[in-house]
């Protein structure tokens, strides 16, 4: 059945909006203008994630002229992550265009990240590389930030927070997103095995309304951060990553004991006490490491995902032989 | 009164029905107004603020339905409730095996609720019997609709501590109600069905269900007479403070667990890895002697401490993603 769906329409594009009422009616008619000439199918939703201004019925008034506009209202207010999950969720297309409803994008992007799709890739993220914002307040935190978020994860995208990306449906689908994971969409979808290009996009300044972020969100992008370093890390090798750090503390363990040891026999000081202690603690974080990791091993047995994973790769293997075909 | 296990009745409770084998046929008919009154102690005067409420109840029109669930062995309400049933055959008494909570008792009473709006009520007369249908009645502006006292005539020193409860809670969610005691609440069923009742989260209902996004309207109601009955101490509000506390961590880290517990770790493991190591340049190049103090064990201390909390953080982190997919971060008001 969701085949046979996928079939009919081949693109979807989902664009998440948050109190853009001025947009919303521009942004429909640049999406159309785009799209309409690739001569696929396509459907556009709008997702209007809790809006206080009358996004939604702006919406509305669109999905009652054109049948190929949907719109999806929110209870509340979820946040991007959510608004685009819900989104892609709701999607019936093969690939997937998820975009910002604010106008900074441009469709007219959007044939060459499907072009990107078509030629194989599972995911092609955009990269505002003349960007048009302030640089003190968006521009520089954005520029470090990648650049971290690339040592770590060692998925090397240059503008992880553009959200004008296209996605392989099979894929996205399969990734788990949740909380404000659409930062890190590359990396989770890495985990996959899928293949991610990125090509440059234009990028406009603001014309309606203000910006949603503050700087606040650099402790969690940092947190956020290290916990997909560690998911990344786990996923590949589940049994070995806390044990690893585990063995580590119980060598320094065993090194103070050493310490302890070798000083009690120097009769000018007595510190084998302190170093007993010291070997003490380290002893015990290593036991601590180490029944963490058979605890998250357990719940990550139980709770599987692996099987979900290897379904995308493979499917990625038969998306692109019929491609070839 | 056999213990019956069902899909409609998950807590095995014993049902005081005259037939098992015609529940099941029942389910379908669906009712307008499913009522649930858990009862946690006994009830003296039960039987006049069951009539109280029937007949509020019925001013208010349409089908309806009332349970009472039974938390605990209370043989004299019990006879009450057998021969209120006598008289009504509706009436619906579910007896849970043991005391095993108000959250599971209308837990309970949900499951077996077939009405589109479901209506708590305290046991006794906690307000004005007339006030109830006001309170349903909101329901048409709103999806939850809860009782405020005007005036509990209760103490000074009583009246202090509530205020300074919700203003804990204002400064933690933002918002509060004014009356969280008030169990008269009505509400559509799929406020209950997303926010879930569980562990101490009865008492907070209302305030789950705003902070989802449901409109919570207050209905002023005039005290009933057994308004004053319940006095609480101040060790009851520490313990609600404690819950409310879990609670915000709950809904603000639920999903994000390593930002709680990274940044309470990070607070501990800094200073620990700092306090090491300007004693380990003190040692090394300054001789000053570490063996005859336990500095050194309190800056291993504090970094062991800071690394288990952090990989507390990590071992939530995998947990949720191992259930990511599954985790609904969002609800879908209307699809056009």
């Amino acid at each position: 059945m969701a085949e046979h769906a996928n079939e009919e329409m081949g693109l979807s594009v989902i664009l998440p909006a948050y109190n853009e009422v001025e947009s919303v009616g521009p942004l429909y008619e640049a999406t159309v203008r785009a799209v309409e000439p690739l001569g696929t199918p396509f459907e556009i939703i709008f997702v209007d994630d809790g809006s206080s201004d009358g996004t939604f019925a702006r919406c509305a008034a669109l999905a009652a002229a054109d049948p190929r506009v949907r719109v999806i209202k929110l209870r509340r207010n979820y946040g991007q992550t959510a608004a685009m999950v819900a989104g892609i969720d709701q999607a019936r297309g093969a690939i997937l265009i998820t975009m910002d409803a604010d106008l900074q994008n441009d469709p007219a992007d959007i044939p060459l990240l499907v072009g990107r799709i078509e030629a194989g890739y599972d995911l092609v993220v955009g990269w505002r590389h003349q960007r048009q914002d302030r640089f003190l307040s968006r521009k520089f935190p954005s520029v470090v930030a990648n650049w971290l978020i690339a040592r770590v994860t060692g998925v090397d995208i240059k503008d992880n927070g553009c959200s004008l990306k296209a996605y392989r449906a099979d894929l996205i689908k399969n990734v788990p997103l949740y909380s404000e994971m659409h930062r890190f969409i590359p990396a989770m979808a890495s985990m996959a095995g899928a293949r991610i290009d990125q090509i440059k996009v234009r990028h406009h300044a603001r014309r309606f309304g203000t910006s949603k972020y503050g700087l606040s969100r650099i402790y969690k992008v940092f947190f956020d951060m290290i916990a997909i370093k560690t998911l990344l890390v786990f996923v590949r090798k589940p049994g070995t990553f806390f044990m690893g750090a585990g063995c580590f503390a119980g060598l320094l363990a065993l090194l103070s004991l050493a310490l302890a040891m070798i000083d009690a026999s120097d009769m000018a000081q007595d510190p084998t006490v302190v170093m007993m202690g010291v070997s003490a603690l380290l002893g015990s974080l290593a036991l601590f490491l180490i029944f963490g990791g058979m605890v998250s091993y357990l719940f990550y047995q139980t709770i599987v995902r692996r099987r979900e994973l290897s379904v995308v790769i493979g499917s990625r293997w038969r998306g692109l032989a019929s491609h070839e075909a | 009164m056999a213990a019956v296990r069902s899909r409609a009745n998950p807590v095995g409770l014993a049902l005081p029905a005259d037939d098992a084998a015609k529940p099941a046929a029942e389910p379908e008919a669906a009712v307008a107004l499913s009522v649930v009154i858990p009862v946690n102690r006994e009830e003296p005067d039960l039987a006049a603020t069951h009539h109280a409420y029937l007949a509020a109840i019925q001013r208010i029109g349409g089908s309806y339905e009332l349970i009472y669930v039974l938390d605990g062995h209370y043989p004299n309400t019990l006879a009450t409730l057998r021969a209120l049933k006598e008289s009504d055959p509706l009436l619906i008494v579910l007896v849970l095996g043991g005391e095993i909570g108000e959250a599971a008792a209308l837990a309970a009473g949900f499951a077996h609720a077939r009405g589109e709006t479901i209506l708590t009520l305290p046991a006794h007369l906690q307000v004005d019997a007339d006030d109830i249908p006001r309170v349903v009645g909101a329901l048409d502006h709103c999806q939850m609709a809860i009782g405020r006292r005007s005036a509990v005539n209760s103490g000074l020193g009583q009246r202090l501590l509530a205020g300074m409860f919700h203003r804990v809670l204002r400064l933690l969610f933002g918002h509060s109600l004014s009356d969280l005691v008030c169990r008269v609440r009505a509400c559509r069923r799929g406020v209950l069905d997303e926010i879930g009742v569980y562990g101490f989260q009865h008492h907070f209902v209302p305030l789950l269900a705003q902070q989802q996004g449901f409109a919570v309207h207050e209905v002023d109601v005039r005290p009933g007479p057994a308004s004053v009955a319940v006095r609480r101490t101040p060790l009851v509000y520490l313990g609600i403070l404690f819950d409310i506390l879990t609670l915000y961590v709950l809904l603000r880290f639920t999903k994000k667990p390593l930002r709680f517990f990274g940044s309470i770790g990070l607070l501990v493991l800094i200073p620990g890895l700092l306090f090491t190591a300007a004693l380990a340049i003190a040692r090394l190049f300054y001789a000053v002697p570490l063996a005859d103090r336990p500095a050194l064990i309190l800056g291993v201390l504090m970094i062991v401490l800071g690394i288990q909390i952090i990989a507390l953080g990590l071992i939530g982190e995998i947990v949720i993603f191992a259930s990511g997919r599954r985790i609904k971060d969002y609800t879908i008001d209307k699809v056009l």
